[in-house]
């Protein structure tokens, strides 16, 4: 029966899992059956055991005791300190902080941005009316010409006397 | 704290102390009949003695199948005391929801994995026997490759035994000899195979078939 080879993945998985003792009672006895009957079969399951025990041979290193009491101490220190059991703890609340700082950064950002920019790009109607004084005598300021004549006009009160008549 | 965390759920905590309140708990939790998991307990409670307890208890295993699995004892050690830390670390979230071996094979196996992604990026090239570096093979190799001409007519004595599984076991990938190990050395369980290396245990069944097929023809002529 081609199930029962042992080139069978699934009988190999489950010949493997009999000898770890994984496989339930009816599985169990379904192999002890194969291998009362089929010798290739028994082969296989015993050459997977014997090669298996062989990891046996591998060295099982032991530690010194100077690696206890290094791990020891290291984790006193860096266990009790920055890396203490409450860590998460504080580094929410350290997140927290850092969070309200970066929004309280930003508004201040925005209110600075808004008013710097404010200054460099007020709008049209805003300079009309600080430059309106200038602009409703923008004629008569014309007609003068020169600075020099304009200062000698108003030291004379014949500027400040001219703009009042021309007042309604 | 990553993957290792996975045993740590939130839930209903166990009580706080007490031989009485960790029997009414076992119902809920029944790996709190585990010493080493009680041992943990007490770690939570602040008692560093059983820690102590646990690092003297577990030092050894660890450092053995890491060795295993990364063929580098110093490295071992060093990846072995992580695990110590991260379980210190944890102590005060652990909730017994596994066998306290499990959980910490679970940090083991994913700190191994961490380590051969990093040496993954620094591109090592794995050597085999016939690729020893410049010095050439390395003596325990170089008697193992001489002598194996004569197999298997001859006996190899322990250190040649050992060389040649050694080699075995390096031609296996790092899951298959991590669960190989764990198999083995720790005798775990495929089902606590498959919650430290977070698979199913029907993969687990699978890793292991093939590994031991792998490990059966690489060691079967020494067996004869």
């Amino acid at each position: 029966m081609p199930t029962e080879s042992p080139r069978n993945p699934e009988m190999r998985e489950n010949l493997v899992a009999y000898l770890d003792g994984e496989l339930d009672e009816a599985a169990t006895q379904k192999i002890e059956q194969t291998l009362a009957e089929n010798s290739d079969v028994r082969g296989e399951v015993e050459s997977l055991a014997r090669t298996f025990e062989m990891l046996d041979e591998l060295p099982r290193p032991e530690v010194s005791e100077e690696f206890t009491e290094r791990t020891l101490s290291t984790i006193q220190v860096s266990g009790h300190s920055a890396a203490d059991s409450d860590e998460p703890q504080r580094r929410r609340v350290d997140n927290r902080l850092l969070i309200a700082g970066w929004v309280v950064g930003l508004a201040l950002s925005v209110v600075l941005g808004v008013s710097i920019g404010g200054r460099f790009s007020r709008d049209d109607s805003t300079r009309l009316v600080e430059e309106f004084p200038v602009v409703k005598d923008l004629d008569i300021y014309t007609e003068i010409g020169s600075i020099e004549y304009l200062q000698k006009l108003e030291t004379d009160g014949v500027l400040n006397d001219n703009q009042q008549t021309q007042k309604p | 704290m990553g993957g290792d965390s996975g045993l740590m759920q939130t839930g209903p905590k166990p009580q706080s102390s007490g031989r009485n309140v960790i029997a009414s708990d076992t119902k809920l939790f029944p790996h709190l009949r585990d010493p080493d998991v009680q041992l943990m307990m007490r770690v939570k409670q602040g008692d560093d003695d059983a820690f102590t307890q646990l690092v003297s208890a577990y030092q050894d295993r660890l450092v053995s199948v890491f060795h295993h699995v990364l063929n580098e004892q110093a490295q071992a050690e060093d990846l072995a005391q992580e695990v110590f830390l991260r379980i210190y670390r944890a102590r005060s979230r652990y909730v017994p929801t596994a066998k306290f071996s499990t959980w910490l094979f679970r940090i083991a196996n994913n700190l191994a994995s961490n380590s051969r992604r990093s040496k993954g990026r620094r591109k090592e090239v794995p050597l085999s026997v016939r690729d020893s570096g410049p010095l050439g093979p390395r003596p325990e190799e170089k008697l193992v490759a001489d002598k194996s001409a004569l197999m298997p007519t001859r006996q190899l004595d322990k250190r040649e035994i050992r060389a040649v599984v050694r080699e075995a076991l390096d031609t296996l990938n790092e899951r298959q000899r991590m669960a190989l190990l764990l198999n083995r050395f720790e005798g775990m369980s495929y089902a606590d195979i498959a919650v430290s290396m977070d698979m199913t245990p029907t993969a687990v069944k699978s890793l292991l078939s093939r590994a031991r097929e792998n490990l059966k023809e690489r060691l079967e002529s020494y067996v004869r």
